[in-house]
């Protein structure tokens, strides 16, 4: 998952983890020799009412002179739907209580980047801004890559820094917001990369990269409640009797957070079966709030007939549950920290899907996409807390448009 | 985005760390809201000489589905004498106030107030809570919270109101 986003910046979050998963939505990497025009269109959708998002993506891409390539990427999300917001209890089972998205979030991404070609590889860095009414995040991106022997080795690192603003707001009505005081505040990330992508032979290479991020500040959720059962002898929740304002507190979480992310891929090319691949990976994630998580992904990329292209995929991922996590709470906690956000929780899940692209006359490239992917309480490894409430599916259309001039 | 904050301060309009004590007392608020599923409203300012029974409600909250038995109980026992019943939901999903309503089934009106408008005017402090209101249109007894033991005493102060004329 990419770092967790908050609130209705989940759409963020939902868009920027559904975009991660490779296979899934044609990244758009514009780095050719020819001016480029790259469009997507996706449809994410949940089930039971959840969330919906409609993401509409844009990239206009240019070498400039034999070694610059600029960039300009656009992104904007509308999202609809319901999202689970705390927990109540009736006859001791916790049941879901669930707050509406307004008609139209909507969040903007603008980025611009450049790249500079040199003999032994390539240097890029990128600059951006995502806002939504109640989320802005200021970023910054720099790569590098190298090739060594015979290019038969490529090293990879990287550092990137995001300054953001979380704020639960309240509508104010004619597209105006006003941030409620004491939910929100400022976060800053830190990320760094390390790769290397190794050719084992003329068929064959394996990838691993090594990414941490360091993440402080406002880390939690300003849209999130937990319920505490019991907060103290001086003030009473009682859910078998009444709910009281004592009842539930701010989802609260550590201000600082460290992530490890590991990622093995090994591709392997099949000459004799019409050009098709395989692409592997396995994703290892651990961080500070003890949440660790293991991703499985294959793909298959099988040219079919006359420059269509079949890649179908599959992954399962599982996770375990962040330390302060439960559906509910039946003691105050020392340290002050709950969250009831079900990205915080012990789960698995499964997906698959297909992408089917062709490229016109060496100049149009069209792609569609399908994915699905079932989140099971039950399905992790590791059976930590959790609740059937947050089980739903989701799935996933994209279709996407490439021309080079 | 309609916050949380929002909505849990409207169903609690109180602050934080306010301990449960009675609501007003007083004119019983206007606060027109829609007949769940229907087209036409029902306010609690508008029962003209009844005796209502005006109750906060949500799916996620246990002890309402407890009273829900009851209200229907209340309903079939004293309608014929003049109690209104209103069953204001405060669920911003409609979908859930129907899955709940399926599981417990109400023979009383539902109002609908996903935006929780009605429970800052009453002053709601606890889920569930009940507002006993007289013929003459005055907040007389409030309810905080609900359990079985409740029954007796709710059930005397509706026959004393009805009883008023």
């Amino acid at each position: 998952m990419a770092a967790t986003k908050t609130g209705p910046a989940r759409l963020a979050a939902f868009t920027a983890a559904a975009l991660a998963l490779p296979g899934m939505v044609p990244r758009v990497q514009a780095e050719g020799l020819d001016p480029e025009i790259d469009t997507a269109f996706s449809r994410y959708e949940e089930s039971d009412g959840r969330m919906r998002v409609d993401v509409y993506q844009a990239v206009a891409a240019s070498p400039v002179g034999d070694r610059w390539n600029i960039k300009a990427n656009g992104v904007k999300d509308v999202v609809s739907g319901a999202s689970p917001v705390a927990y109540g209890l009736s006859r001791g089972q916790p049941v879901q209580i669930r707050s509406r998205a307004s008609i139209r979030d909507v969040r903007d991404e603008v980025d611009l980047g450049a790249s500079y070609a040199f003999d032994q590889g390539t240097l890029s860095v990128d600059v951006g801004r995502s806002s939504e009414n109640d989320y802005t995040s200021d970023f910054f991106n720099l790569d590098g890559r190298w090739d060594i022997n015979d290019k038969l080795t490529t090293l990879a690192a990287g550092f990137g820094f995001a300054s953001d603003q979380v704020w639960a707001v309240t509508n104010a009505g004619k597209g105006q917001h006003q941030r409620i005081p004491g939910s929100g505040g400022d976060k800053s990330t830190f990320q760094s990369l390390l790769g290397i992508t190794q050719v084992l032979d003329k068929n064959s290479l394996l990838q691993a990269n090594l990414t941490y991020t360091h993440g402080e500040g406002y880390l939690a959720d300003p849209y999130k409640y937990a319920l505490v059962v019991d907060p103290s002898p001086a003030v009473v929740c009682d859910p078998e009797y009444a709910y009281t304002l004592s009842c539930y507190t701010l989802d609260s979480r550590p201000s600082n957070r460290d992530q490890f992310n590991l990622l093995l891929r090994y591709v392997r090319d099949f000459p004799e079966l019409n050009a098709a691949a395989l692409h592997f990976d396995y994703r290892f994630y651990a961080d500070t709030w003890d949440i660790s998580a293991h991703t499985f992904e294959a793909a298959w990329h099988q040219p079919v007939y006359a420059g269509w292209v079949l890649v179908p995929h599959v992954r399962y991922y599982s996770q375990s549950a962040a330390e302060f996590y439960q559906p509910y709470f039946q003691t105050a906690r020392s340290d002050g920290h709950y969250s009831t956000d079900y990205r915080m929780a012990d789960f698995g899940a499964v997906g698959g899907g297909a992408q089917l692209h062709k490229e016109f006359l060496d100049r149009l490239r069209v792609a569609a996409a399908v994915d699905f992917y079932k989140r099971e309480q039950g399905m992790g490894m590791q059976q930590g807390p959790g609740t059937a409430l947050d089980n739903f599916t989701y799935s996933v259309f994209t279709v996407s448009l490439n021309l080079k001039f | 985005m309609i916050t949380t904050r929002r909505l849990i301060a409207s169903i609690f309009a109180a602050a934080l760390g306010a301990t449960a004590q009675a609501a007003t007392e007083g004119p019983v608020p206007s606060c027109p809201a829609t007949a769940l599923g229907q087209s036409h409203t029902l306010d609690p300012a508008q029962l003209k000489g009844k005796v209502g029974y005006i109750d906060f409600w949500a799916s996620w909250c246990g002890p309402c589905a407890q009273s829900f038995p009851f209200m229907n109980e209340l309903h079939r026992e004293f309608q014929a004498q003049g109690l209104e019943i209103i069953a204001l939901n405060l669920d911003e999903e409609a979908q859930d106030a129907q899955d709940f309503l399926k599981k417990y089934p109400a023979s009383f009106p539902i109002a609908s107030d996903p935006q929780g408008k009605c429970p800052q005017k009453f002053d709601v402090k606890a889920m569930p809570t009940s507002f006993l209101v007289d013929r003459q249109g005055k907040i007389r007894h409030v309810h905080m919270g609900f359990r079985d033991g409740d029954k007796a005493a709710i059930k005397q102060q509706v026959q004393a109101l009805l009883n008023e004329r």
